[in-house]
């Protein structure tokens, strides 16, 4: 169930998520998030993750759900324990207009005792360590006011 | 705010969110979060277990909830052909919170029905009679299975 391809064309999501908001928008449904976890490497959106497909699926769906609910408030993600990496590159491919916060799945029941530095230098995203890593990556690109949570 | 989430928050399956605090548009701000595992139709359960899950979630202090909509589960057989059902169930679920006073974060997606999959092999998939709506149920693709090694 959890195991499958992205989608083919990004529009056919968009218009599953304008239907879905609109159903439920007598429920009082405000919040949508955007998938789950795009950026597994053996989740959801086979053959592997794409940031740059992903930054155009929130160009399509966000439109969508804000044309039927214009309250609404549409969240990138989940990213995968604290994963900044992914969300710089939905930036970069110009899709940071197009969410209003982020759903960040910190997977708490493996917390370390520290924050160990990766292989690559970087800090750890694992858990919470990398909480402030997405909160700098917001501020960066102009978007301090969004909610990381 | 994601900090405090993570750390007291109920945590069944792994993923979590915790509520977007910051968003004036939200009737309250919620209090210091407790994160909900996913409902999605697989885990709900009868109408009494889900009774008796949200008067515990009351109980905890929680004031959202992350509810699941399987894609596959909503457009299962073409574009547009809405599975009605799955909207008539996933309404009740949706109707119960808010009666309970939960409010909702939904997951729009994943579950990519296998219509609009980017799956190579769908038709092939298709053919054999798989409607399994984008899941990869028989074999694991090499990559992956490398991926899991």
């Amino acid at each position: 169930m959890w195991v499958h391809y992205r989608p083919e064309r990004l529009e056919d999501y968009a218009d599953f998520a304008h239907e879905l908001a609109r159903r439920v928008k007598p429920r009082g449904v405000n919040a949508f998030q955007l998938w789950n976890e795009p950026d597994h490497r053996s989740g959801t959106w086979l053959p592997g993750p794409d940031p740059q497909a992903y930054a155009g699926l929130l160009k399509f769906a966000y439109p969508a759900i804000k044309t039927v609910n214009a309250n609404a408030r549409v969240l990138v993600g989940g990213l995968v324990n604290s994963n900044y990496e992914f969300l710089q590159d939905i930036y970069d491919h110009g899709s940071g207009r197009y969410f209003d916060g982020i759903a960040n799945h910190v997977y708490s029941q493996y917390p370390p005792k520290t924050c160990p530095l990766a292989s690559d230098g970087q800090a750890s995203r694992h858990a919470l360590c990398g909480i402030s890593r997405v909160r700098k990556v917001l501020n960066r690109n102009g978007d301090a006011h969004k909610p990381n949570g | 705010m994601g900090l405090s989430a993570a750390l007291c928050g109920l945590n069944i399956s792994g993923g979590s969110i915790s509520p977007p605090s910051a968003w004036s548009a939200m009737s309250s701000p919620p209090a210091p979060g407790v994160p909900i595992e996913s409902w999605s139709p697989k885990n709900l359960g009868t109408q009494e277990e889900q009774d008796r899950e949200i008067a515990r979630l009351r109980e905890s202090g929680a004031e959202w909830v992350r509810v699941i909509a399987m894609w596959s589960g909503l457009e299962r057989d073409g574009k547009g052909r809405w599975t009605e059902p799955a909207f008539a169930t996933l309404d009740r679920q949706l109707a119960r919170l808010q009666a309970a006073g939960i409010k909702v974060v939904l997951v729009a997606g994943p579950g990519t029905p296998l219509w609009a999959s980017a799956d190579p092999r769908k038709f092939e998939r298709n053919a054999a009679g798989n409607t399994g709506v984008g899941s990869l149920p028989t074999r694991t693709p090499r990559g992956l299975r490398r991926l899991r090694a």
